[in-house]
């Protein structure tokens, strides 16, 4: 029974015109839009996983304790540092192809970059400074310098961050791809045929939701097919960026559902579940970027949609992402209780009129 | 009367909103093999009967008894037994004709080989065969209407119930509806129809309820029921009979 009721829905939600406009179109003229306006702020920032510094301390400086550390951080980020007493810095850059030069003197450091390596340059600046800002009233002290690991910049450009962010962001709307079948239903009273039949709640459920999420998975993998063909968007690891966006419609579906079975209402549905989406997804990073954005760390903390995006663009730009299984949990979670109160709600409203 | 016979009783059948009783104490008994017709104003009670009757409202007090079981307790084992043609027409548009009425009968755990039969015999028997691949949206008023039964008899139900079959179509996809429900009666199944079509009602019902204020109020045939307002049957239409008991007073303004 349920393999027929989910066959014909999916047809139903994959036969109409403002599916394909939402989740393949728009997606796709959205990054691009964002992509095009964000594009020098997102260089500014982007940094390859790993290269190779120079660098060179005088006695008696101030950053003499703190080196070992400062090693060991940038060592984590994949810079090599690499100690070079004696020469010129620039024949060194040269001559040993080091993509910058540090000099530590007693009180300042002088940084040299390299004209052809401008965003290792400035990423070194970035994380050296960041380090020192931390470390720094504490340098001359000894025995021990406790650093806390600084906030790195993911290597990422504004095309595969909104590319990544587009998609992820289109997910948690999902509920649009079901409103061509809910609100046929609603308004032809087609509930009544599905009521006298004796179909169970759980089956009813799982019948709107499994082609809601095959629907919108279809969509988004066709608008991410269009960003790596047309724009050049890297995904990082495939699988597990397709199972973070499947567990976030997964979660998005079965949250607007929970809307819709209360307020049986696909317009009450709609305005509310898009105004807490696009709300997770300003403070998420789905518009400026969830690196420097404006908004306070608890408020980021408080998205779910923060953790997908995170995840997705880390594993683009890094290969990995320790958000991966944070993401996977919370949507994972809401997606369960959501599931529950659904059937709650359909067993709730059933007989009633 | 055997009890036997009756495949459909309905006892003390109450619905209220708030204050408002809208079925009020409703006893009725649906003989096997019948056409039988519930007639009333709007706002007599027939639709939220019919929905108890179906399932789809819990009444407020009383039971519905259907196959000599009550309804309620033997839900899943007495629904597949059962079919409703609703008013409204109950289809999905962008579904072809074919996937509606599988779409539907499947909901009864009809699957595979034979599901692909039942769809067949079931648009055969509406006349829609050749229409089976064409979206529902594209369809006529009659034919969505046929689509409509369709749609409800895929899982060969022993009652059919059907609220006012024939609103807002031609004479033919009329007189091809009725046609029908006479065909499923002589099949074998039982019948509930509610109609404005006062002619209809007397044309297809071996017996005839009217209905007002969510009580039955006169039951009988079409030829009892005219005894109750004049001795010569011949010169009053079940119209008038209609008239005279319920009263000529607006009930929807």
């Amino acid at each position: 029974m349920i393999f027929y009721l989910i066959k014909n829905y999916l047809k139903m939600m994959l036969r109409s015109a403002s599916n394909i406009l939402m989740y393949i179109l728009a997606p796709t003229v959205v990054a691009a839009v964002l992509t095009s306006a964000f594009t020098t702020l997102m260089d500014t920032y982007r940094a390859p996983s790993s290269f190779e510094v120079g660098y060179r301390l005088d006695e008696g400086s101030v950053f003499e304790n703190g080196m070992d550390t400062l090693k060991d951080i940038l060592k984590d980020k994949g810079v090599t540092m690499t100690e070079f007493s004696e020469g010129d810095p620039e024949e060194l850059m040269n001559r040993m192809e080091l993509s910058a030069f540090v000099e530590f003197g007693e009180n300042e450091y002088l940084l040299y970059k390299d004209r052809d390596a401008r965003i290792e340059g400035q990423t070194l600046e970035y994380i050296i400074g960041e380090v020192c800002d931390s470390m720094l009233p504490r340098f001359s002290e000894t025995p021990a310098i406790k650093v806390e690991t600084p906030f790195f910049v993911p290597a990422v450009n504004s095309t595969d961050y909104y590319g990544i962010i587009e998609i992820a962001y289109f997910a948690w709307c999902s509920i649009i791809c079901g409103a061509v079948v809910f609100t046929a239903e609603k308004k032809y009273r087609i509930g009544r045929r599905f009521a006298m039949s004796g179909v169970s709640e759980l089956k009813l459920y799982i019948s709107r939701l499994v082609p809601i999420i095959i629907a919108v998975s279809i969509g988004l993998a066709l608008s991410a097919a269009v960003g790596i063909l047309f724009f050049d968007v890297h995904w990082g690891n495939a699988f597990l960026s397709a199972l973070v966006v499947l567990m976030m419609i997964f979660a998005a579906t079965s949250f607007e559902l929970v809307i819709y079975n209360a307020t049986s209402s696909m317009v009450a549905t709609v305005v509310i579940s898009f105004a807490v989406v696009w709300f997770m997804g300003f403070f998420g990073g789905s518009f400026e970027t969830y690196m420097f954005s404006s908004a306070p760390q608890i408020l980021k903390d408080l998205s779910p949609i923060y953790y997908g995006n995170r995840a997705l663009v880390e594993l683009s730009c890094m290969g990995r992402s320790d958000y991966v299984s944070k993401s996977l949990i919370i949507s994972g979670a809401i997606g369960v209780v959501g599931s529950a109160v659904n059937v709650g709600l359909l067993k709730l409203r059933k007989g009633r009129s | 009367m055997d009890n036997n016979e009756i495949i459909l009783r309905t006892k003390d059948l109450t619905k209220k909103y708030g204050s408002h009783v809208v079925v009020d104490n409703l006893g009725i008994e649906i003989r096997k093999g019948e056409i039988f017709g519930l007639l009333g104003p709007n706002g007599a009670g027939k639709s939220t009967t019919m929905n108890m009757i179906c399932n789809i409202v819990n009444p407020t007090l009383g039971s519905v008894e259907f196959m000599g079981k009550d309804f309620r307790k033997n839900k899943k084992e007495l629904c597949r037994h059962l079919g409703f043609i609703p008013q409204d027409l109950a289809i999905h548009g962008n579904l072809k004709a074919w996937e509606n009425v599988e779409l539907f009968t499947s909901l009864y755990g009809i699957k595979g080989r034979e599901l692909r039969e039942r769809i067949d015999e079931s648009l055969e028997y509406v006349g829609l065969s050749e229409k089976r691949n064409d979206y529902a949206k594209t369809f006529s008023g009659g034919m969505k209407r046929r689509l409509n039964i369709a749609c409800a008899i895929g899982h060969h139900p022993d009652l059919l119930i059907f609220d006012e079959p024939t609103v807002g179509i031609d004479p033919q996809s009329r007189n091809f509806i009725l046609e029908k429900i006479k065909q499923s009666n002589r099949n074998g199944a039982t019948v509930i129809y509610t109609s404005h079509y006062m002619e209809e009602v007397e044309a297809i019902c071996d017996r005839i309820a009217i209905m007002d204020n969510g009580k039955i109020i006169a039951i009988g045939t079409s030829d009892e029921l005219k005894k109750l307002v004049v001795d010569d049957i011949s010169t009053v239409t079940l119209e008038e009979v209609f008239l005279t008991i319920t009263g000529k007073k607006l009930r929807d303004y």
